[in-house]
């Protein structure tokens, strides 16, 4: 509910007040809103999609204001990101923008004339993970890939066993491109991530990974999202090193995988035993550990 | 005031190019700072923003010009309140510049408002000590 309440904030009085009289259940389960100019708010939720109850579409104006609070009424210090399409807000919720480009030789300058924008509203799953950990731990760590197409949960799989392993003492360095792991906030992390954890958040995984091994002596590199070449220093970095490897990437499961220039690549170097794959079946999501 | 203006317009300066540091946090660092009448400002602003909410920062600052910079001349309250208008909606490299033009702005009344001290200060003194020249040939 936290992330809710703080995503709530953002809005101007009216839809925050539709949000806020949402039922307690339907509040529980929204994943995600999507605000887009002209149209009226859609909720999503685990079981489908509704319209939030307001009696007007929503204006430029009111995407004004949930960019501008977003970014805690400084577009200098979320410039970065926009330009990347997308703003971390406090409570770890990621908002992302769409506009149009402003371009310079080739470059995205800024995003402007923002015209939908979709809020995902992440939630801690307490236990997710505890069915997994004896797979991926039996002889040690194992460094493990979580494969899921996007909106599975593969964030919050991997902040759940970054939590676990913490936990279990060891010491985790997490490389937070995005800030949507442990969503920072004012220098302390905003999901419980366990007591052995050092984060650094909104630089580039590479030049987090690698300053991380260097200066904090991990046992485990946990990163988000692996997509491109650029990611792969970073992983041969930490192999290299010694250090284990728990990391995420958008597909549908190891086989899918290996069609893909990038992870062809990846597979070769044979750092990775283990993949957690994400599937949902009737609405609950299924956890399936194979070797690779 | 105006060069305690001056100097937190000079740390914002510094926050935002070094560490990207969100105007919110400024703010609050500022109206925390031990300088008199920067620190109440900037205290307005920050109370003003907690009451309206950061989307209305052009407002929340409008106010607290307002409130506490009446002693100012309107030249200078016309700085500020155009600084207002940009802070928090551009890039680091513009937001500086357009703090830098109101220093400049703040820097001139400071300028000749100094001049006119220094200027009062030695008439006030020749006054002084002309007076005391006279009381003296009066008194002998």
């Amino acid at each position: 509910m936290d992330s809710l309440t703080d995503v709530t904030a953002l809005f101007p009085q009216d839809f925050a007040g539709a949000l806020k009289n949402l039922s307690a259940a339907t509040q529980n389960a929204i994943e995600e809103l999507r605000i887009r100019r002209g149209l009226p708010i859609l909720v999503k939720t685990s079981t489908g999609e509704k319209v939030l109850s307001v009696n007007r579409p929503v204006t430029r104006e009111d995407i004004d204001h949930i960019v501008l609070s977003a970014t805690g009424g400084s577009y200098h210090s979320a410039a970065e990101t926009m330009k990347h399409g997308y703003i971390t807000v406090k409570g770890g919720s990621r908002i992302g923008l769409c506009g149009e480009g402003a371009m310079r030789e080739g470059q995205i300058e800024a995003l402007r004339n923002i015209s939908s924008l979709c809020i995902r509203v992440p939630k801690p799953a307490i236990g997710c993970a505890d069915e997994l950990m004896p797979c991926l731990c039996a002889k040690g760590f194992q460094n493990t890939l979580i494969i899921s197409p996007p909106g599975m949960g593969k964030t919050t799989l991997l902040r759940e066993l970054i939590r676990r392993l913490s936990k279990d003492g060891f010491r985790i360095a997490v490389a937070d491109e995005r800030g949507e792991i442990a969503s920072m906030h004012h220098g302390v992390p905003q999901f419980d991530l366990g007591p052995h954890v050092d984060i650094i958040t909104n630089v580039t995984k590479c030049q987090a990974a690698i300053m991380l091994i260097r200066t904090m002596a991990p046992d485990i590199l946990a990163m988000d999202e692996i997509t491109a070449v650029a990611d792969l220093p970073a992983i041969l970095e930490a192999s290299g090193c010694g250090v284990g490897l728990l990391t995420t990437v958008h597909g549908s499961d190891a086989d899918s995988l290996k069609q893909k220039k990038l992870f062809q690549d990846l597979f070769s170097y044979d750092i990775f035993q283990k993949a957690v794959c994400i599937q949902k079946q009737n609405g609950n999501r299924v956890y399936t550990v194979t070797d690779l | 005031m105006l060069s305690a203006l001056i100097s937190a317009f000079r740390i914002m300066i510094c926050e935002i190019q070094t560490n990207l540091t969100p105007m919110g946090e400024i703010i609050q660092m500022l109206a925390s700072s031990n300088e008199k009448y920067s620190g109440m400002f900037f205290a307005e602003v920050s109370k003003q923003l907690e009451l309206q909410g950061v989307p209305y920062f052009t407002r929340c600052w409008k106010t607290a010009v307002t409130f506490c910079c009446s002693a100012l001349t309107s030249t200078e309250q016309e700085a500020l309140l155009t600084l207002g208008n940009v802070l928090g909606r551009y890039d680091a490299a513009e937001e500086c510049v357009s703090i830098e033009r109101c220093i400049m702005e703040l820097n001139t009344g400071y300028e000749a408002l100094r001049h006119r001290y220094q200027t009062d200060a030695r008439l006030y003194t020749g006054l002084g000590l002309a007076a005391g020249c006279i009381l003296a040939i009066v008194l002998l």
